[in-house]
């Protein structure tokens, strides 16, 4: 993996810059149901394909922002501080 | 808590006189044959003077520093409206904005804290003991980085007055382009195997280790 | 040193003689010649012996890209004598040969064995039964096996470098639409690389005469010229997402980061298969040229050429002119005889094919024919032109694809990724070329690294590896030191005839061409590497003053000073110090601060005083125990927040994740880096401390749990009265730059009360008499806060929302199942830690997290994990030592030392 993303402050930078934050999830509101709050804990959708998902700058400004990227090409196609994404 | 300043166990500058100020690299300065000299408070590894070196290194640690937080438009107002990744120099003090929300000062230790009293707005944190500091300059400093780093350091990309974070010797580092070569700051326990790192890295380079600008004899600065 | 006389291209300098040793015997060639053509000048023909059969190698490429010369210099195997320079002294061996280059005992087996022949699966064939034999026949398998040898006593004193570098454009390839492409983009202003593996720039106009050598030195003037930087002889090792390319030049590996990628690797030549077409004094045109107009060498007396295009020709015309006898062109191709061959009063026998060369350890001549016309053309150079293939490895890397294009008899670029950009026309051979000899007797090679012939590509196919991969697979054609370079074009060939395609229609498609392109030597790979190694602002101290320092995560900390329990004694009986600057330290601050922490934290910060700490632990939404530390409010918006060494980093992503998510009004800084910290600890540290500080320590003013800023010895210091290791204790932090001034201090004032400084093992055992755990020693992934003897921190009451709460209330809805206790030995005997508790009949229901021997307490005690069933006061649980014995002890609830806490709070 060398591809490179583009961190919303510090521009393009090599992935190993970056520690991967996982899938955007939506949080559920209370603990009543029980499916979607195991599903929010332990499920991923897995996509092949364009997904959304979270990165820290870890070697850089070490600030988190999202990311769309086609898991099939590792092609980054945007980029945003958290909730900004197109 | 009757203390007024939350963050005085921070700050050096609120040492009193006659305790030690240590930068990390004061050991391989030693075992480098350097002497280790008193200025204002910090003991400051003294090099002999002798032949320009390039590329050459110092220790800059003893440099204030201080964190800026805030709200965009605080560091826009603080910052006089400095982009990010942009680094502004005004007298002996330097400004620089990381990120919309995240800026440092960099200046002469004896004017931090008049300094940081002078900020309104964003939260200044002293950051002078968590920030070791280290100069690469001469003509050939570009060469020492591309053997410490991935970082993108061509003229084109990271010319004079710019600042950005990144990883060098794989560890998180604050760079500032002041035109005459950089300035890196990582973390302070990272300090001396930075300042070991860069030296082997420019080992090839011929680089030697030099007394920072603030300690050497106006004659050396000339 | 018969060259022949001085010509623009040549690439000797011959006025500076080098000499150099081979198998011991000097032998002197010029500056600028390789190893292969000195070693060619000075007669040398047999270079190597083959990997498997171990027959007699000569120059087949001379240009690094078959495995007929590697040798082995001055220790190094595996090197490319084509392609090295010569160098004075240095000592240059054959490899793969024992006892000797001409006289080779593998290769006399495999003569004098007829049908012993190690054709395709022999290994796994032949040597699978008897079974009880393999050892003996593993002896022999490794002292054959391999290429050169790595002498273990052999030490190489020699820096490797890992360069960085950004550039607009990068051109792999040197030749001409490499230079042009370079030159172009140079003087459209963008910074340009080259790479050119090759001694010459210019590719093929290098070696094929006067005026072509000049437009390429013209091009390689107007490069420089253009500011093109260029690399040489360097190769780039493969392309990488991103648009990296590794680039091997000398002792350096060079990371490039291209905006833009120009593949300009051109063609290779290509061998033809027939009989005996290994033997020394068989090679390329491109090679017999290289040595007549670059190193000014004659191959030899008399040539025949075998050709599939013009080069061989051109080959013909050039060995003429050389002095060479040329006896004929056998040319595949029908048609009128060639004008320039007439001109130079060469035979050009057109419409005829390779059939086999003669000769036992060196070409004496080659058969060719024409349907059933046979002729011997005695000659001791056999040249071959078998058309050439362009090169798509890197294309197909960078993400490209190739398609077949059957006008041409050639892949061509089809996809071409972003970023990338070919450089030239797809050159390809007009003629078909035959995928063997129908009617050779002699042995035909189609791979010269791995001695595959045409028998066990035919032999694959029969066992049913009936592709062009699973036949590469096994028969390893493809997959040696050359990577296909000299044998892609042909195996794929031969298995399309194999499989009964007609190959110019329809190939059996292209192997995958994986990086490194050219075989890399793991010198260069590891370069000069680095350990970021975090150190306290104490560490010479420590250091200086015997400590055992070891890593602990990222940091190096001192485990002891020499004497463990004469450390914790101190602590007990008086005064102990440790270092404990490698806590993760946070400022959290803002309008919104209190708010922020009562949703990380699942107990409360809100209500919290100023000049008040509180313990906290932080949990995962799934409940899990994330880590743990206290929190100090310096201020209504401002609070300090401590957190695990090793969790400092992970702490500061979690905190700011969960701010990115909420958007809160506050700022979460780390300043971990800023603050050294050290735990003065034992019954004298208030009498101590007080020596340096006019702070109120007194109980009343300063009680258990206070938070008070404090000048100590002239430093300004927040004092936390916390106790982790169960004896009165102020956790002092301060300016890191003052870490090694404030320790000093305490040292010398604790030094009436026998002060000793402590290590982690010392602390290890203290905090286990207070049965404190450790984050990720005593808890792991699926520990959660009830079962973790810790419900008392879970503040289910909270209004707010908070991480982990819906998965706790889950838990606390379900009921416990497992329980973290203490324990304590009957016997005294220490188990180990991750001893199992076992139940009934031997099974295992928990597991010892901690353990050590406890010399205040007098016995063995720990901290497990048991069912929750057994997790009542006094149970007894049983322990299975790895050691084999079973351990009795019994359950505790409550610290083995101090359970009240009266001490810390004295």
């Amino acid at each position: 993996m060398s591809f490179l993303l583009q961190c919303p402050n510090c521009g393009r930078r090599p992935v190993d810059e970056f520690a991967y934050g996982g899938e955007v999830t939506v949080r559920p509101k209370s603990s009543e149901d029980e499916r979607a709050l195991f599903s929010y804990l332990y499920f991923r959708k897995n996509v092949a394909g364009p997904q959304r998902e979270w990165w820290f700058h870890s070697s850089g400004c070490r600030e988190w922002f999202q990311a769309e990227r086609d898991t099939l090409s590792n092609e980054v196609l945007q980029t945003a501080p958290p909730g900004g994404l197109a | 808590m009757s203390v007024v300043d939350p963050y005085a166990f921070m700050s050096p500058s609120a040492a009193a006189a006659g305790v030690a100020l240590r930068t990390p690299m004061e050991r391989s300065h030693l075992a480098a044959g350097a002497t280790v000299e008193e200025r204002d408070g910090w003991r400051i590894g003294v090099y002999p003077e002798t032949d320009e070196h390039d590329p050459w290194i110092a220790d800059v640690s003893h440099l204030g520093k201080l964190d800026l937080r805030g709200t965009a438009a605080e560091l826009d107002e603080l910052t006089g409206g400095l982009g990010t990744g942009r680094a502004r120099q005004d007298g002996d003090v330097w400004t620089l904005r990381l990120t919309p929300t995240h800026g440092f000062v960099l200046c002469p230790f004896p004017r931090l804290a008049s300094l940081r009293d002078s900020i309104i707005g964003p939260a200044a944190i002293d950051v002078t003991c968590g920030l070791a500091g280290l100069a690469v300059g001469g003509s050939r400093w570009r060469h020492v980085m591309h053997r410490s780093s991935g970082l993108d350091v061509r003229e084109s990309s990271f010319p004079p007055n710019r600042c950005m974070a990144g990883s060098v010797m794989r560890v998180p580092t604050l760079i500032v382009n002041d035109g005459d070569g950089i300035s890196m700051f990582v973390g302070w326990e990272y300090g001396e195997y930075f300042w070991d790192a860069i030296l082997d890295a420019g080992a090839t380079l011929g680089i030697a280790a030099r007394t920072p600008a603030a300690a050497r004899s106006p004659e050396a600065v000339a | 040193m018969t060259r022949l006389a001085e010509r623009r291209g040549e690439l000797i300098d011959r006025t500076t003689p080098v000499t150099f040793a081979w198998r011991g015997e000097q032998v002197t060639g010029f500056a600028g010649d390789t190893i292969g053509s000195a070693l060619y000048d000075a007669g040398v023909r047999v270079f190597s012996r083959s990997f498997k059969y171990h027959r007699p190698r000569g120059l087949l490429c001379c240009v690094g890209q078959c495995p007929n010369c590697l040798v082995q210099v001055d220790g190094e195997p595996a090197v490319r004598a084509c392609t090295t320079p010569v160098a004075p002294g240095i000592q240059v061996d054959p490899i793969n040969a024992w006892p000797s280059l001409d006289t080779d005992f593998l290769h006399a087996v495999g003569r004098a064995t007829p049908g012993f022949g190690m054709q395709v699966g022999f290994y796994y064939k032949t040597f699978i039964r008897p079974r009880w034999a393999w050892k003996y026949y593993e002896k022999f398998l490794r002292s054959a096996a391999g290429l050169g040898k790595l002498d273990p006593a052999h030490r190489r004193e020699q820096r490797f470098e890992k360069v960085h570098r950004h550039v607009d454009v990068l051109v792999i390839g040197g030749g001409e639409s490499g230079l042009e492409a370079a030159i172009a983009a140079a003087r459209d202003g963008r910074e340009t690389a080259l790479v050119e593996e090759g001694l010459a720039l210019g590719g093929r106009l290098a070696f094929s005469g006067i005026a072509a050598a000049g437009r390429a030195a013209d091009l390689t003037a107007q490069a420089a010229e253009a500011g093109v930087e260029i690399l040489q002889p360097a190769w780039a090792g493969g392309v990488y997402e991103g648009n990296l390319v590794p680039v091997y030049h000398g002792n350096t590996m060079y990371r490039f980061r291209a905006g833009e990628i120009v593949i300009a690797t051109g063609v290779i030549e290509q061998p033809l298969v027939f009989g005996r077409n290994d033997l020394p004094g068989v090679m390329l045109g491109s090679a017999a040229r290289r040595l007549v107009n670059q190193f000014r060498i004659v191959p030899g007396e008399q040539a025949v050429v075998v050709t599939a295009d013009d080069l061989g020709i051109e080959t013909a015309c050039d060995l003429a002119e050389a002095g060479m006898q040329v006896v004929a062109v056998a040319d595949l191709r029908e048609g009128e005889e060639d004008e320039r061959l007439a001109v130079n009063g060469i035979e050009h026998l057109t419409g005829f094919a390779p059939v086999e060369a003669r000769g036992r350890k060196h070409a004496t001549g080659l058969v060719v024919a024409r349907g059933s016309e046979r002729q011997t053309l005695a000659a001791d150079t056999v040249v071959m032109s078998g058309g050439t293939v362009a090169q798509w490895g890197m294309l197909v890397q960078a993400g490209g694809s190739v398609r077949y294009d059957r006008e041409r008899r050639v892949y061509v670029p089809d996809q071409v990724p972003a970023g990338v950009r070919v450089a030239g026309e797809p050159v390809g051979t007009q003629s078909a070329v035959p995928a063997k000899s129908a009617t050779a007797r002699g042995t035909q090679f189609v791979c010269y690294c791995e001695d595959v012939t045409t028998k066990d590509v035919h032999l694959s196919v029969e066992e049913g590896f009936a592709s062009l991969e699973l036949s590469k697979r096994y028969t390893t054609v493809t997959m040696g030191p050359c990577q296909g370079k000299m044998c892609h074009r042909n195996s794929g060939l031969l298995i399309a005839q194999e499989l009964g395609v007609d190959p110019d229609e329809e190939r059996a498609g292209v192997t995958t061409a994986r990086p490194p392109h050219n075989p890399t030597s793991f010198s260069l790979l590891a370069a000069r590497g680095y350990e970021p190694e975090k150190r306290t602002a104490v560490h010479h101290w420590h250091a200086e003053n015997g400590a055992k320092i070891l890593w602990a995560g990222d940091w190096k900390r001192p485990y002891d000073y020499g004497a463990a329990e004469d450390e914790t004694a101190a602590v007990h009986e008086s005064l102990g110090l440790i270092d404990v600057s490698t806590l993760g330290k946070m400022i959290v601050r803002g309008p919104e601060a209190a708010a922020f922490l009562e949703r990380i934290y699942p107990n409360r910060y809100g209500d919290m005083k100023l000049a008040r700490v509180r313990y906290g632990i932080v949990c995962g939404d799934d409940g899990s125990i994330l880590d743990d530390g206290t929190v100090a409010r310096l201020s209504e918006d401002e609070y300090y927040v401590t957190t695990t060494s090793s969790g400092a980093g992970g702490m500061e992503q979690w905190f700011t994740w969960w701010n990115a998510v909420w958007g809160m009004d506050c700022q979460i800084v780390n300043v971990t880096s800023a603050i050294a910290a050290v735990n003065l600890a034992g019954p004298n540290a208030r009498t101590a401390l007080r020596k340096l500080t006019d702070f109120d320590l007194s109980n009343e003013a300063f009680p258990y749990l206070g938070a008070g800023h404090a000048t100590v010895a002239g430093v300004p210091c927040l004092i936390l009265r916390i106790g982790f290791v169960g004896e009165l204790g102020y956790e002092i932090h301060y300016p890191t730059a003052a870490g090694e001034h404030l320790w000093s201090e305490l040292m010398a004032a604790g030094e009436e009360f026998g002060v000793k400084p402590f290590g982690l093992e010392p602390q290890r055992v203290l905090r286990l008499e207070k049965m404190h755990v450790i984050i990720g020693q005593d808890t792991n992934a699926e520990s959660q806060p009830l079962e973790a003897a810790m419900p008392w921190i879970v503040k289910l009451d909270k209004e707010n929302d908070w991480i982990g709460r819906y998965s706790i209330e889950w838990y606390q809805r379900r009921g416990d199942n497992h329980a973290l206790v203490g324990f304590e030995c009957r016997n005294g005997a220490v188990p180990k830690e991750g001893a199992q508790i076992v139940g009934e009949g031997g099974m295992p229901v928990g597991r010892v997290t901690s353990s050590r021997f406890s010399r205040r307490l007098g016995k063995a005690i720990g901290i497990a994990w048991v069912p929750a069933a057994s997790s009542e006061e006094g149970t007894p649980i049983v322990i299975s030592d790895p050691t084999g014995a079973t351990i009795p002890a019994d359950v505790r609830r409550s610290a083995f030392y101090d359970p009240e806490g009266a001490l810390l709070r004295s």
